[in-house]
C-alpha cells in the first residue's frame, strides 16, 4: 500500500474571519457591535449566505438575517459586505485569509435585529406607484389575451427582472437623506417599467403622480444604484428616461399591436 | 342568478388582476399634494421606529471606500459649490467696492504670499476643468447617453485624466 492512501486526508484549515454587525431590541442599552465569527472555508459552502447559515447552525443561533432562495431570485438576503450592498447568495467569500469579510445591513435603514432591517417604507412607495396593469375600459378580463408586439415586450427586458431587494436604493445618498420623499432607484425602475408597457393606458397619469420636485428629481445621477445592482440591471438609466418622459424630451411611443385577441 | 355570479366573478377578476383607473382619484387625492412633505404612510414609518429605538444601520461601509461613481458626483457638487461662491461672491462684492479690479488684485498681491495666490489659482483652473467635463458627462446622462456601467467608468475616467492633464499643465507653467 502506497502511503499516501493510508494517509488521513486531513486538509489544512482555511479559517476566515466574518465580522457582522449585531444589534438585539431586547437589549437596547448595548449599542450595535461587530462580532467576529471565525468559519473553516474548507467545510463551507463558497457564498457568503453558506457561511451565514453555518455560523448561524453551528457557533451562534441568535445571529438573525433574512435569507430564502439561496440563488439570487427572491432578494431576501441583501446586505452590505465589504462595502457594498449584493445578495449574501450571489456573493463569493473573498478567499483571501489575511482580511476579513465584514457584513453590515443595508446602509442607512431602521435596524430590527442583526442584519434585518425594516423594509415597509420602501414597499409603501413601491405601492405608491401601482405597480399593476391598468386599462382605459376593463372588458372582461381572462378571456382574451392583451395584444403585444415582440419589440414592445423587448421594452420590458431589464426592467421585468427585478427582485426590489433594495440594494441600490439604499447605496444612493438622495435616498438616505430623502427617503420619506425621494421614491429611490428601485422603485422608480418598477415606475417606469409601467409607464413604457405598450399594453398599459394610465401613462399620463402614471407621470402625473411623478411630477413634484421630490420623487423623482432627487435623483443627481451618482449611479451608485447601477454600480450596486446584484441583478446587473440598469436603475440609474430608467431614471433618466423618465426625466426625459416627465420633461416632455421624450414621448412614449406608441403600441404596434393593440387590443386583444 | 348566473347573471348576479357573471357580475359578481367580474367585479372580483377586476379587482385582482387588472384594476380600473381610479382616474377621479388620482386628480382629486390630497395625498398627492406635490410631495412637499412627506407622505401619510412614509411619516407613520419614521415615527414608529423612532418609538421603537431602532438605530440605523451605518453608511460607514460605502462612505469609507466609495465607488468611483459616488467620488465623481460629490467632487462635482463641492467643485460647482466653490466655483459659484468664488464667481458670485467676488461679482456681487464688485456692487460694494470702493476699488476697481486692477487695484484689487494688486491688494491681493500685496496681502498674500504668492505662493498662496498660486495655489488658489491652481485649484479654482483644475476645480473648472473637473467640473466643466463632468459637467458634459451630466448633460449626455439627461439627453439619455452614456447610462451603462462600461460607459460610465470609461467617461468617468476620462474626465479624471483629462483634468490631471489640465493640472499638470497648469502647474509646469508657473
Amino acid at each position: 500500500m502506497s502511503q499516501t492512501a493510508t494517509e488521513p486526508q486531513v486538509k489544512e484549515r482555511r479559517v476566515k474571519k466574518f465580522m457582522v454587525y449585531r444589534w438585539n431590541p431586547e437589549t437596547p442599552e448595548t449599542k450595535p457591535y461587530m462580532q467576529t465569527y471565525e468559519v473553516d472555508l474548507n467545510a463551507c459552502g463558497p457564498m457568503v449566505l453558506d457561511a451565514l447559515i453555518k455560523i448561524k447552525n453551528e457557533i451562534d443561533p441568535t445571529l438573525t438575517f433574512r435569507r430564502s432562495c439561496r440563488e439570487g431570485i427572491c432578494g431576501s438576503c441583501a446586505m452590505n459586505i465589504g462595502g457594498s450592498n449584493t445578495l449574501a447568495c450571489l456573493c463569493k467569500i473573498d478567499t483571501n485569509l489575511s482580511k476579513p469579510v465584514k457584513i453590515y445591513p443595508l446602509p442607512h435603514m431602521y435596524v430590527i435585529k442583526d442584519l434585518v432591517p425594516d423594509m415597509n417604507n420602501f414597499y409603501q412607495q413601491y405601492k405608491s406607484i401601482q405597480p399593476y396593469l391598468q386599462r382605459k375600459n376593463e372588458g372582461s378580463f381572462g378571456s382574451k389575451q392583451l395584444l403585444q408586439s415582440v419589440d414592445d415586450r423587448k421594452k420590458l427586458d431589464g426592467l421585468y427582472e427585478c427582485i426590489l431587494c433594495a440594494c441600490c436604493s439604499t447605496s444612493c445618498p438622495s435616498y438616505w437623506w430623502n427617503s420619506d420623499r425621494y421614491l429611490g432607484p428601485a422603485v422608480l425602475m418598477q415606475a417606469y417599467r409601467w409607464v413604457i408597457d405598450s399594453r398599459d393606458e394610465a401613462t399620463e397619469q402614471r407621470l402625473d403622480r411623478l411630477r413634484d420636485p421630490f420623487s423623482v428629481y432627487r435623483c443627481h445621477t451618482i449611479m451608485n444604484c447601477t454600480k450596486t445592482c446584484p441583478k446587473h440591471l440598469n436603475p440609474g438609466r430608467a431614471i433618466g428616461e423618465l426625466k426625459k418622459l416627465l420633461s416632455g424630451w421624450a414621448k412614449k411611443e406608441e403600441a404596434e399591436l393593440k387590443g386583444s385577441a | 342568478m348566473s347573471l348576479l355570479r357573471a357580475i359578481a366573478g367580474k367585479a372580483r377578476l377586476s379587482r385582482c388582476m387588472l384594476r380600473p383607473l381610479p382616474v377621479s382619484v388620482n386628480v382629486l387625492s390630497s395625498k398627492h399634494d406635490l410631495r412637499e412633505s412627506s407622505t401619510e404612510e412614509s411619516r407613520k414609518f419614521f415615527e414608529r421606529n423612532k418609538q421603537l429605538n431602532r438605530p440605523m444601520s451605518p453608511i460607514s461601509p460605502i462612505i469609507i471606500n466609495p465607488p468611483l461613481t459616488t467620488v465623481l458626483s460629490i467632487s462635482h457638487r463641492l467643485t460647482g459649490l466653490s466655483l459659484s461662491v468664488l464667481v458670485y461672491g467676488w461679482g456681487i462684492s464688485e456692487i460694494y467696492a470702493r476699488s476697481n479690479f486692477a487695484q484689487q488684485l494688486d491688494m491681493l498681491q500685496a496681502t498674500f504670499p504668492s505662493s498662496f495666490l498660486a495655489t488658489i489659482k491652481f485649484l479654482v483652473i483644475t476645480s473648472f476643468a473637473f467640473h466643466f467635463l463632468n459637467g458634459i458627462r451630466h448633460l449626455a446622462w439627461d439627453m439619455g447617453y452614456g447610462f451603462t456601467l462600461k460607459e460610465l467608468y470609461l467617461s468617468g475616467y476620462v474626465v479624471l485624466s483629462i483634468t490631471l492633464i489640465i493640472a499638470a499643465y497648469a502647474l509646469s507653467s508657473y
